[in-house]
């Protein structure tokens, strides 16, 4: 199962949690879990595209740092290793 | 006296069974060397006292979190006499991991299966029999909150107590069962507090808590090393046999209502997202929300900050001739601060008009429906698609714009993202935009706005391809961007977001812009004596001096070129220095009036193209410098756009000359 939501992440154009479960037939839920283990285990990775804010974006108009909500998931080496290999 | 722990996923109703079932005996204090709470209790029953550990909420027992360590440690190695796993019975597919894992250790376990009201409410049905005889152990529905099923979980705890049931039997496959055999045998010489089956199985599944605890156990070790290249495989197959096991029992003992196959997002995707309207749609999205800018923000909010400045003013000016100040104290104030600031103040309605639009947009969640559709087109001019995703932080401000390519591991990608990333137009530009639009084309604002934020994207995307070609070829790293359900838009986070950028903006003029007018108002009264504004002032004869440059793009004025040089330290100043720098002009409208006589429509279209595309501000070169941490990369940053500015404002400006305009 979790080497099919690998293969679907390898694969995919986008994540759409309703179309993925549906394709893998599971149900939404346990696909984030499975999701969420996944990045756990270190297979994909996911980042929110947004800058850190470590430090203050001094110097510039908009310096509150824009939080864009879009998600992102990749497979990590792990998980490109783990794909081709299976 | 018996212990019982509780355990379950954070918001299964855990804590409320524990207060239901131990009332007011209960003391807080935290775990032995971590900072996780403990809360225990007792209550009695039938005479006996029965102690009750509530363990932290987690959805699994590995090592990843104080949480999970003190869960699994405590079931282990405190040895309960029963473990109560609550679970929420309207999301039992997550639930059940960690139950797979309490059966995984041997745990007498006691399913208290909660939130009954709550599955019932989904249209839920859960067969209690089926589910207690796939999984070997009881099953109890309860309703903690409403203390329904109380007394059944504390009569099935007790008999669990006594009657520990047969351990499920747990197999993952042929080989990996063997694997945890040959370990179980060599681990079992050695003395652990863990069971030595649950040791093997963790140790094959990477866990460093248990590997660390068996180091020192040779046999182990080099057991362990002689399949160390399978280890990778070991984790991911154990972890999916818990889930194939979870899918196996859901399906025989949950049933859930049908699930509607398309979903109101799905459709609404199928038209945003699609391959021929995507695009199209996102362009008539922006040009709506920049007419929308236009026709709120300009017409109906527009004269309100103008008048208060006005007002300001006059009542400044009035108040200053009164008292006898001094001219340049008068002049400073009414033509420098004022005059300078305010030309930049008079555009917050716009901004915010601007920022409350895209700010719904973000909130909708469209912009990842715009990020997905821009992906496509950045990857078919060779871009990474995350590229967008710093583009469109870039809009607000180049800065966190730049520091948003982070994201991106390939150099390749992340150097040619950074080099792209100030040709997004960004927030401090807008007022430019704006006064020459006011100036020149004011019945199509939302037009040229479009236009110009989509040259931007055109000349980021060209030089993109360019970069890709020849400073940085390679292979981008693929990724997927999720696509979250569209949502209405809620006020107060639109509010929010629009008004952290509309505060920087003006917490920008009166700091930043305000310095920044008052060195080169200082310039342009030096030398002493010199009349102020005037071209033989210090700031005439430095605009004089880089005039000549800009002649070819139609602004080859000291003013105009001043204005430029002023917009390196901060974009609005570009607004603010031709506010000060038209003699008495002050703000606004007057301006306006300005620009429309030093300039041609000709020569505005020019000198807006050069504001989008040349140097961008010392904040972004000096973030580049330090995303980069290179001077080449920055100096590099500050020449590259200019000359592509200048290059393109001079052939905008002589191709419209020949062409008659």
């Amino acid at each position: 199962m979790l080497l099919n939501v690998l293969k679907e992440i390898k694969e995919a154009r986008l994540y759409s949690k309703s179309h993925m479960a549906r394709n893998l037939n599971i149900s939404e839920e346990i696909l984030e879990d499975m999701v969420q283990q996944l990045i756990r285990m270190g297979y994909i990775k996911e980042d929110l595209g947004s800058p850190t804010c470590e430090s203050k974006c001094s110097g510039c108009s908009i310096s509150s740092c824009n939080t864009i909500p879009i998600k992102m998931i990749s497979l990590t080496e792990k998980g490109e290793v783990k794909v081709k290999s299976s | 006296m018996h212990t019982i722990a509780l355990v379950g996923n954070p918001n299964s109703g855990k804590t409320t069974l524990f207060n239901v079932l131990t009332g007011s005996n209960q003391h807080v204090g935290n775990w032995p060397g971590v900072t996780v709470e403990k809360k225990e209790g007792s209550f009695k029953h039938k005479g006996a006292v029965y102690n009750v550990v509530d363990l932290p909420g987690t959805y699994s027992l590995g090592a990843y979190s104080d949480d999970e360590l003190v869960a699994r440690d405590f079931v282990v190695k405190g040895a309960p006499d029963v473990v109560i796993n609550v679970i929420d019975a309207s999301n039992i597919e997550r639930n059940l991991y960690l139950t797979t894992q309490l059966l995984e250790m041997g745990a007498n376990v006691v399913i208290a299966l909660n939130m009954m009201d709550e599955a019932t409410a989904k249209k839920i049905e859960v067969s209690i029999d089926s589910l207690s005889k796939e999984l070997g152990i009881p099953v109890i529905p309860t309703v903690a909150a409403k203390k329904k099923g109380i007394e059944e979980l504390i009569e099935g705890t007790i008999y669990a107590i006594s009657n520990k049931y047969k351990t499920l039997e747990f197999s993952y496959d042929e080989d990996l069962d063997l694997k945890i055999q040959q370990l179980s045998s060599i681990l079992k010489d050695d003395e652990y507090n863990y069971p030595v089956n649950w040791l093997a199985l963790k140790s094959l599944e990477g866990d460093q808590e248990i590997l660390s605890l068996i180091s020192k156990n040779e046999k182990a070790k080099e057991y362990l090393n002689s399949i160390k290249s399978d280890l990778v495989d070991f984790e991911l197959d154990i972890v999916d046999k818990r889930y194939s096991f979870i899918n196996k029992i859901v399906a025989k003992s949950v049933k859930k209502p049908t699930e509607e196959v398309v979903t109101t997002t799905d459709k609404i995707d199928k038209v945003l997202t699609s391959r021929l309207f995507g695009l199209p749609i996102f362009g008539l999205i922006m040009f709506t929300v920049f007419q929308f800018t236009f026709i709120i923000g300009s017409d109906f909010l527009g004269g309100y900050v103008e008048t208060f400045i006005e007002i300001i003013g006059g009542l400044v000016s009035g108040g200053l001739e009164s008292i006898n100040a001094p001219d340049w104290l008068i002049s400073f104030i009414i033509e420098g601060a004022i005059g300078g600031v305010g030309a930049v103040l008079v555009f917050v309605p716009l901004i915010m008009v601007l920022y409350f639009f895209l700010a719904i947009l973000e909130d909708t969640g469209y912009m990842s429906r715009a990020a997905y559709i821009m992906d496509g087109i950045m990857r078919a001019v060779g871009l990474h698609g995350k590229t967008f995703i710093s583009m469109i932080v870039g809009f607000g401000c180049n800065v966190p714009g730049i520091m948003a390519t982070r994201t991106l591991e390939n150099k390749k990608d992340r150097m040619i993202a950074i080099l792209i990333n100030p040709f997004m137009s960004c927030g401090a530009r807008l007022p430019i935009y704006l006064v020459f639009i006011a100036a020149f084309f004011p019945n199509h604002g939302g037009l040229a706005l479009f236009l110009i934020y989509s040259l931007g994207i055109a000349i980021a995307l060209l030089f993109g391809k360019i970069f890709s070609k020849t400073l940085f070829k390679g292979e981008s790293s693929h990724f997927i961007m999720e696509l979250p359900p569209y949502r209405l838009p809620q006020v107060s986070v639109v509010i929010r977001d629009m008004w952290e950028k509309v505060w920087d903006f003006i917490k920008r003029a009166g700091t930043v812009i305000f310095a920044v007018v008052t060195l080169l108002w200082i310039l342009s009264i030096l030398p002493l004596g010199v009349v102020p504004y005037s071209q033989d002032s210090v700031l005439g004869k430095v605009g004089e001096f880089i005039a000549p440059l800009f002649a070819l793009a139609g602004f080859g004025t000291w003013q105009a070129s001043v204005s430029l040089f002023a917009g390196i330290a901060a974009k609005e100043a570009v607004v603010a220095i031709l506010g000060m720098v038209y003699a008495g002009v002050s703000e606004g409208t007057e301006l306006v009036t300005a620009i429309q006589s030093a300039f041609t429509p000709l020569s505005a279209i020019s000198f807006l193209v050069m504001t989008l595309l040349y140097t961008p501000c010392a904040a972004v070169i000096a973030t580049v410098k330090k995303e980069t941490n290179s001077y080449k990369w920055a100096l590099f940053m500050a020449v590259y756009p200019f000359i592509i500015g200048w290059v393109l404002a001079v052939l905008v400006y002589q191709t419209g000359s020949l062409l008659g305009f």
